[in-house]
């Protein structure tokens, strides 16, 4: 069997010597997979009570859960999407990614908050006032759709990702394998590996994931940011100048509009919609990141809120640093490659790291260092997907065993350990599932679905957080219209968005959306929902919060001394 | 309740940003120092800002917080104490 790929000497692709980066990718891989296997099983054997697979037996440090929050947080998207975007359109990529940064500032005070109310889950939070049956529910819809909708763009990015990095997609194969087999093959692998780790490991094997995979990103983007800083001598005025001049667009590359929130011309109503819909998709970012059940049950693997609130300020260094670096590695492949070589090789720019990766490791050390470089960054971009991935489906599994088995099925008084055994089900029913759905989604675009799930998470479950911890009147019917008004309003205005139908390119007259051209069912402008949704969730919330005489005064009074002192938290 | 104003002025900061970046494209197209221009500097801003604040924030919170988080764990231990009431959670 042979490692090299068989491609057309004129076929673009990332490198002239894809053998040997193959041989140096896979092993790194190989490698990441094999420590992060034997972590899971070493820590696997101490997996025995709930609040082992749930919160890793809350034994994790600080700056340990700063750099989990860092690895949860931060996808192949950020790493390769975000530079990529930047080496695009400019100015435009990095204007994406301080929503992405700025989002922390509300998770940092509500940190210690959440961690002193909850145990395991989202719903403890509400369900510590209002301790019906119905408030786990509605929690657990919300968790499990905002996490497999997540989910599901990860597992299609990973087929994406992989055929793009051994150039299958221009029609070459990879271990006899055509990019439909490749990709397949790559979703499954993947799939495999996250059901693996949290079914065996739960949250201890997925922070130590979380905290591997942190370390090789930032150190893998320090070192590609500090060898491009090093090739314009350090002088950023430099770099950012020879960017603009291979982006063929000038000073304007490095000014806001040419990517998002642009004027078209002639057409005011375009553009103010152009206008509302980066104002939809920053809303979204800024108020989802703090409700994604992901993020939130990593404050459960500290002892107390004190070191919740520390981890949350750790992961807003970490997350700050790594951002300016993509700032530095996207300006460097404009200056470096060039965007019209990497509009070649994918027009979305996700393979504007990887060029660079290239090109620096070839002007730094010859072919040789072009491939290692090149094979780092394919390893760090799939960690970056696994331990995201995993996150997800332990946070969908947990939601489904504490709340839905535990205390919907089994009214609170489940056995530890068939609670656990549910757990580790449903971890596996779920990976499964999006198996099998990602391959089905193989060829659309999903991009979309991430936006989605950080909307959803703003209409759904921050006004139940934010209303359980600050507001005396809040009971379980406002928790219940808050979930599912948030949940439906942002479901159906996606449904009837310009995603899914009725947007075709201005030029061309292609169709854009998701569904067949004959189906047109757009009615909502925008791409994005949080504008519109998180409003409704919000009011929602309010409206069967004041349809119910339910009141809770001293579970409220009681919880906000809790919250705030940590006295009884678990 | 500082935390609060903490917040809106921060999103307030954040926002102020982002509107301009929309609608006052000319302002942050000037160049400052050599290709530096406003937009650069205000977006490197944003993320010095977040990285001040949430800093601050931390030593605000272990200096006046923690001390008043600890005497109403006091006060409400002595007051579990007479009422013997519950502790912990179902």
């Amino acid at each position: 069997m042979t490692l090299l790929v068989e491609l057309p000497p004129d076929v673009g692709t990332v490198g002239h010597d894809v053998g040997a980066s193959h041989v140096w990718a896979i092993a790194l891989c190989a490698l990441f997979v094999g420590v992060t296997l034997a972590v899971t099983f070493r820590v696997g054997g101490t997996t025995k009570r709930a609040v082992d697979f749930y919160a890793a037996g809350r034994g994790f440090g600080s700056t340990q859960n700063g750099l989990a929050l860092t690895g949860a947080y931060l996808s192949a998207a950020s790493f390769l999407g975000i530079a990529g975007m930047i080496a695009l359109w400019g100015y435009d990529g990095f204007r994406y990614s301080i929503g992405f940064l700025v989002a922390w500032m509300l998770v940092l005070p509500l940190a210690q908050l959440m961690r002193n109310t909850g145990r395991f889950t989202m719903a403890d939070i509400p369900a510590f006032r209002a301790r019906q049956t119905r408030v786990r529910l509605a929690c657990t819809a919300s968790t499990v759709t905002v996490s497999v909708l997540y989910l599901l763009a990860q597992m299609v990015g990973v087929g994406a990702l992989v055929t793009l990095l051994v150039g299958v997609h221009q029609g070459g194969t990879f271990l006899g394998m055509a990019a439909p087999q490749a990709e397949t093959a790559a979703i499954v692998l993947v799939g495999v590996l996250m059901i693996v780790y949290v079914m065996y490991g739960g949250m201890k094997a997925a922070t130590w994931l979380q905290i591997i995979k942190a370390v090789l990103l930032l150190a893998g983007s320090a070192l590609m940011a500090f060898l491009v800083l090093g090739l314009f001598g350090f002088n950023v005025g430099d770099l950012l100048a020879s960017a603009a001049d291979a982006s063929g667009k000038g000073q304007a590359f490095l000014e806001p509009g040419a990517r998002f929130g642009g004027d078209v011309a002639g057409d005011p109503a375009q553009s103010l919609i152009n206008r509302l819909d980066l104002i939809s998709l920053v809303l979204g970012l800024v108020l989802g990141t703090v409700a994604l059940p992901h993020i939130l049950v990593r404050f459960y693997t500290v002892p107390d809120g004190r070191a919740a609130r520390a981890s949350a300020n750790r992961a807003i260094m970490l997350i700050g640093v790594f951002y300016l670096m993509t700032l530095v590695l996207g300006f460097g492949a404009a200056a470096l490659v060039g965007p019209e070589r990497i509009a070649a090789q994918d027009p979305g720019g996700n393979t504007a790291v990887p060029q660079l990766a290239e090109e620096i490791g070839s002007l730094v050390a010859g072919p040789v260092g072009g491939a290692v470089l090149l094979a780092l960054v394919s390893a760090v971009a799939l960690a970056a997907i696994l331990a995201v991935a995993a996150s997800l489906t332990l946070a969908s599994s947990s939601s489904i065993a504490h709340d839905l088995f535990g205390h919907v099925l089994m009214w609170g008084r489940p056995k530890e350990s068939q609670e656990l055994a549910v757990a580790r089900l449903s971890a596996a029913a779920i990976g499964a599932v999006a198996i099998v759905l990602a391959i089905q989604a193989r060829d659309l675009n999903v991009a979309f679905l991430v936006g989605l799930a950080f909307s959803v998470a703003a209409a759904a479950n921050l006004p139940v957080i934010v209303f359980s911890l600050f507001w005396r009147r809040f009971n379980a019917s406002g928790v219940e219209w808050g979930v599912y008004g948030g949940l439906g309003a942002s479901l159906l205005l996606m449904l009837f968005s310009p995603v899914m139908s009725g947007k075709v390119h201005p030029e061309t007259g292609e169709n854009l959306s998701l569904l067949p051209e004959w189906v047109d069912i757009q009615l909502f402008p925008l791409e994005h929902p949080g504008l519109v949704a998180i409003p409704i969730g919000f009011l929602c919330a309010v409206i069967g919060t004041l349809r119910s005489d339910e009141r809770s005064t001293d579970r409220y009074r009681e919880l906000r001394v809790r919250s705030l002192t940590g006295t009884g938290a678990a | 309740m500082q935390t609060a104003i903490l917040i809106v002025v921060f999103l307030g900061w954040y926002m102020a940003y982002l509107f301009l970046s929309i609608y006052a494209r000319d302002f942050m197209g000037m160049q400052i120092y050599g290709v530096i221009n406003l937009a650069l500097l205000l977006g490197v801003g944003q993320f010095a800002s977040t990285l001040v604040l949430a800093w601050g924030y931390c030593l605000y919170a272990a200096r006046r917080l923690d001390p008043l988080a600890a005497e109403l764990r006091d006060e409400s231990a002595a007051a579990e104490a007479v009422l013997n009431g519950r502790v912990g959670q179902g």
